[in-house]
């Protein structure tokens, strides 16, 4: 079985994504509070431990990039949570705007009353807007929701096989 | 027309709507859930009414007024139970230990992909 790194942090990004996603939205006001039963202390601390969780995916996910180009490693890599174009770089571009945002929230003690606000504003939007990526990133992506079928021996001797070239087959 | 190649993110938006219908209507019917108030207003929209509305830049670096009540807000936190208290303190120093490296790695990549 070949399971690439890439492919694994894609998984777990989307689904400490999830979990931010749903806690976060049911922070953000009493219009989505249903989310989670309107339990915004449990909310909170889901939050805050998946933040420090999604803190260390993107830094790991950084390292590997900038090793890959120290290695002028020039493969595509169908799964990597971060890229140089298409939805590859607006992942990494919203995923710093959310991270950095998040940090001022965090030490809203350092910043008052009108940094955290602005804050809270930038982190919000930036939010529904990355929700709305996710949704066309789905939409466009469908095909990885096909359970992928065996892969002949050669082919996976070669290292290939698996979604991506299951989604090749479909174009 | 429905392409056929996207049935499966139809699928999945069904599963995610009734999932979604169902919430709302357990909730809606349960008796003794609370009456949420001020259903018209999010944290965004609060936080720029209350604090972002005609601000300049320089009132985001100034001190202000507010630093006693960030400062209660502060100390509200602060009395927790201990497993709150030490996974807080753990995540904040993750979160701070990282993120330098994570500013410099993104300038690095910025530069690297430029390039």
């Amino acid at each position: 079985m070949n399971i690439r790194f890439d492919f694994i942090m894609h998984w777990v990004y989307a689904i400490v994504w999830a979990l931010l996603g749903i806690s976060g939205f049911a922070m953000v006001g009493a219009k989505y509070g249903w989310l989670l039963n309107f339990d915004y202390a449990t909310a909170d601390y889901v939050h805050r431990l998946m933040a420090a969780v999604f803190v260390l995916i993107t830094f790991i996910s950084i390292v590997y990039e900038v090793y890959r180009n120290i290695k002028n490693d020039k493969r595509y890599l169908a799964w990597s949570v971060f890229g140089k174009s298409g939805y590859q770089l607006f992942t990494f571009i919203t995923t710093l705007i959310l991270i950095i945002t998040g940090v001022l929230i965090w030490v809203h003690n350092g910043i008052g009353m009108t940094g955290m606000g602005f804050a809270l504003l930038v982190h919000e939007y930036v939010s529904y807007l990355a929700l709305a990526g996710v949704i066309w990133h789905i939409y466009v992506k469908c095909h990885a929701l096909i359970w992928p079928k065996k892969v002949d021996r050669q082919s996976e001797q070669k290292g290939r096989g698996g979604k991506a070239d299951v989604a090749k087959a479909m174009d | 027309m429905l392409n056929p190649k996207k049935l499966h993110f139809w699928r999945l938006t069904f599963i995610f709507g009734a999932l979604t219908i169902i919430t709302l209507f357990f909730l809606w019917s349960a008796p003794e859930a609370r009456k949420a108030e001020m259903m018209t207003t999010r944290m965004g929209n609060m936080a720029q009414g209350m604090h972002v509305s005609n601000i300049t830049l320089y009132d985001l670096f100034r001190d202000e007024e507010g630093k006693e009540q960030m400062a209660q807000m502060h100390s509200h936190h602060q009395a927790q139970a201990p497993i709150i208290w030490n996974l807080s303190f753990l995540t904040t120093g993750l979160i701070f230990l990282l993120l330098p490296f994570i500013i410099g790695g993104s300038i690095i990549l910025a530069i690297l992909w430029i390039k």
